[in-house]
């Protein structure tokens, strides 16, 4: 039996300073940063209203039964808004998807964003494509799509692998206004070449409670914030400390980590 | 009953029981074995889906073709090819042995001189799009966006052979640019990536992210 002692207080210390983010939010409504790749989604939307095209979304190579749950659920509130804005212009809406399970969630997404829109006759069934689980058939799917319909707007968010070059290569030479992010960061270089917006790494996570625009959930990201203010502390005394020729500070969190 | 199970704080006690589990485990190394057990149900329980992902595939497909929509013979060709592989796999040969109704001759024809080129196909597109991105693609509105497309470049130059023929001070930089500022910033990102998991894992805990229930919940 092998107990993570310092994973375990590390993962507590996290979650309280999180749950103190939230409680605090409650009072005030929290600041955090915006997010350009959020900020413009009504723009991009409307621009694919004037031009009579449609919106092109996708989520990836992950699912919700894998390490990449998580970053789909970011990924799946991001698209929630796109479809909200689709919704709201009236813009048809196509989200290629590889998982079998996120198939009634994504229809259950894009019908409620097209409710609240308020455009709720202009949601079909077939907005939501599934392609088999099979990598390069959602490849293929993305690349003909784009090529065919030349979305105004492509956007990929989630646990993406190599399907992210398809999507965003293809979508550069359809002249698509492109919207991309990943924690994958193999595939950042590529995005933000390619990308009018992106999210990179956390970002992606935040956005999801940012979109919603929640004090509770604004609270949270402030809470991973106090987090990140320890974490750059540390790394800035073990630098110092280093570079003045003691590693006392270095043996002290290798102790404690065992 | 029916009311009850429609209640969204069904899926969040799931959701909390079952992740708090496998984290404790994770945490304390005890009851492996529980952890184990439930990755392994969810394995199954995706199984299911793959029954409604096949529903949804012929039903978009079928209603095109009955439509007679724009390009509605792409969706003609995708359900024969659909149909003939799912034969071959049925019925096919597996192993040594000679298939019921197919012969395993015919199976590996489509399996293996079909499929396997085309999905090597596709995939190469990656190492085609990846060298000629900076040409096609590159949107180098702003002067980070310029600074990342020379990084790139000199790393190109760094790894191929060429670049040290040109100019042998190619090497150190790519290798600086590599081990050092590279690695810092990939670690930086991933300590955020790690810390957002959790945040969002508590969010999902306190029923304040819900979008992996679908809309309106």
């Amino acid at each position: 039996m092998h107990v993570r002692v310092f994973e375990l207080v590390t993962f507590a210390l996290l979650c309280l300073l999180i749950y103190l983010g939230i409680a605090r939010a409650k009072k005030t409504k929290p600041y955090v940063r915006p997010f350009p790749a959020l900020e413009h989604i009504d723009e991009a939307v409307g621009r694919a209203a004037e031009m009579g095209k449609s919106v092109h979304y996708c989520t990836g190579w992950g699912g919700l039964n894998d390490e990449w749950a998580p970053v789909t659920t970011a990924a799946l509130a991001i698209m929630g808004e796109f479809a909200k804005a689709c919704g709201k212009y009236g813009v048809p809406m196509r989200y290629s998807c590889i998982r079998s399970h996120i198939v009634p969630i994504a229809e259950d997404i894009i019908k409620f964003g097209y409710d609240t829109g308020g455009h709720p006759e202009m949601y079909t069934p077939d907005m939501v494509y599934y392609t088999s689980e099979e990598q390069r058939a959602l490849m293929s799917a993305m690349m003909g799509y784009i090529m065919r319909e030349r979305p105004a707007v492509n956007c990929i968010f989630g646990a993406t692998k190599y399907e992210t070059i398809h999507s965003v290569g293809t979508g550069a030479i359809a002249g698509s206004m492109q919207f991309a992010g990943t924690p994958r960061l193999y595939y950042l270089p590529i995005i933000l070449c390619t990308c009018d917006y992106a999210l990179i790494g956390e970002e992606v996570y935040a956005a999801g409670a940012v979109v919603t625009g929640e004090p509770h959930q604004l609270g949270s990201v402030r809470g991973v914030d106090f987090f990140k203010m320890i974490i750059i502390a540390l790394i800035a005394i073990s630098v110092i400390l280093s570079s003045a020729g003691t590693d006392w500070f270095q043996r002290l969190i290798e102790f404690v980590a065992g | 009953m029916a009311v009850i199970l429609k209640r969204g704080e069904i899926p969040i006690i799931l959701f909390t029981v079952v992740s708090g589990i496998i984290l404790f485990s994770y945490f304390t190394g005890l009851i492996p074995e529980v952890a184990d057990e439930l990755i392994g149900w969810s394995i199954i329980l995706v199984s299911f889906s793959y029954i409604l992902g096949l529903v949804t595939l012929l039903r978009y497909h079928l209603v095109r073709i009955r439509k007679r929509e724009k390009y509605w013979p792409y969706s003609a060709i995708l359900l024969a090819f659909f149909l003939m592989f799912l034969v071959s796999g049925l019925l096919g040969g597996v192993g040594g042995y000679e298939g019921i109704a197919v012969s395993k001759e015919f199976k590996d024809f489509l399996w293996l001189h079909m499929l396997a080129p085309l999905q090597t196909g596709v995939l190469s597109y990656v190492g085609f799009y990846m060298y000629t991105v900076f040409f096609r693609g590159a949107r180098t509105r702003s002067w980070d966006i310029g600074i990342m497309l020379i990084t790139a470049i000199l790393l190109m130059l760094y790894t191929a052979p060429i670049g040290a023929a040109i100019w042998p001070g190619f090497v150190p930089i790519g290798a600086w640019l590599k081990d050092v500022a590279n690695s810092g910033a990939y670690r930086g990102i991933m300590i955020g990536v790690g810390i957002g998991l959790i945040a969002l894992w508590l969010r999902a805990v306190l029923g304040y992210e819900k979008s992996y229930l679908g809309g309106g919940r």
